[in-house]
């Protein structure tokens, strides 16, 4: 599939809403002054031409012309990548290496493809959907729980949470200046259940740090009462 | 539905040395929001983490129904600091 140019906001949000349905969507955040994107520039186009590729929706963004999409994004280095599936950020990551973004999308294009073949299968979202086996359940959520150094599992989005206690986590989050990934939980049924029993933990949200499970609300607000540079101690274990 | 007395019962016959088990029903009525301390020695030398996980696991099937469950869990000894 061709690389779109993000020309507008208006478009941005056409083409990352309205036009992909279930498909994957990648944004590749470039500016012209950064020596590392000229090269990324040539590579991308290649990687968006690959027959393999023809399903996933290829965006570049320039990040100085269009900052407000930048900004929502929090892109703070370029070149920088965000891969998207039905609303939800998969991946977000700044590399100047070609191979790490195929190996990154690559794996976004199984999750999601195991997501269609599930929901096709048998229609109906079961709590163990067949065709994946508990390996393969634990793989994807080990990736997802390690796809950010601090992963919130929570119900809806920073920007519009859907519940008070994951709203209350993200203003801890945001409180103390913590960058973290999220992932909806309310998108993905799936997700939802194995996730209670990967972390042995019934509810959301659930705070993930470097691929551990950290605990719910109650938790960490207690141990911000008791140490109140948690996040950063967290990190650094 | 769940009324405080049943959470309270359930926690304090499966989690042993319960020395107090405050069960708050904080939903105004439809028993889906509640808010849970425990005070156990059983607690003493566990994270907090695994002390939750007693209380979660004391109370599977209930959280299934409930929807905003918060849980609190000291030990004797830091409980009485608490109170104090």
């Amino acid at each position: 599939m061709p690389i779109t140019e993000i020309k507008d906001q208006d478009q941005f949000t056409q083409l990352t809403t309205v036009d992909v349905q279930e498909k994957l969507i990648s944004l590749y955040f470039y500016t012209n002054w950064a020596e590392p994107c000229k090269h990324l520039n040539q590579v991308y186009q290649v990687i968006s031409d690959d027959a393999s590729n023809k399903d996933v929706s290829f965006l570049t963004i320039n990040a100085d012309d269009l900052s407000d999409v930048a900004e929502l994004f929090e892109v703070s280095s370029v070149p920088y990548f965000v891969i998207i599936n039905n609303g939800t950020i998969l991946k977000e990551f700044s590399t100047a290496d070609p191979k790490e973004f195929v190996k990154e999308l690559d794996q976004c294009k199984k999750y999601v493809s195991n997501q269609t073949n599930n929901t096709t299968a048998d229609g109906e979202q079961t709590e163990e959907p067949e065709g994946e086996t508990e390996e393969q359940i634990n793989e994807k959520l080990t990736k997802l729980t390690n796809a950010a150094p601090v992963m919130l599992f929570m119900k809806g989005s920073p920007s519009e949470p859907k519940c008070g206690f994951s709203r209350q986590l993200v203003g801890m989050l945001r409180e103390h200046q913590v960058r973290f990934g999220f992932f909806d939980i309310l998108r993905d049924n799936d997700v939802r259940e194995q996730l209670k029993k990967f972390s042995d933990w019934p509810t959301y949200p659930q705070l993930y740090i470097n691929g551990e499970f950290q605990g719910g609300l109650d938790i960490i607000k207690e141990s911000l009462e008791e140490d109140p540079d948690f996040f950063q101690h967290a990190l650094q274990q | 539905m769940y009324t405080e007395t049943d959470l309270r019962q359930q926690i304090e016959t499966t989690i042993p040395n319960v020395y107090n088990c405050i069960v708050t029903d904080l939903s105004y009525g439809c028993g889906q929001s509640f808010d849970v301390v425990v005070v156990s020695n059983e607690f003493i030398g566990k994270n907090k983490l695994q002390r939750s996980r007693l209380v979660n696991n004391a109370l599977r099937e209930e959280l299934k129904q409930i929807h905003a469950f918060s849980c609190k869990c000291y030990s004797e000894e830091e409980w009485s600091k608490i109170v104090i």
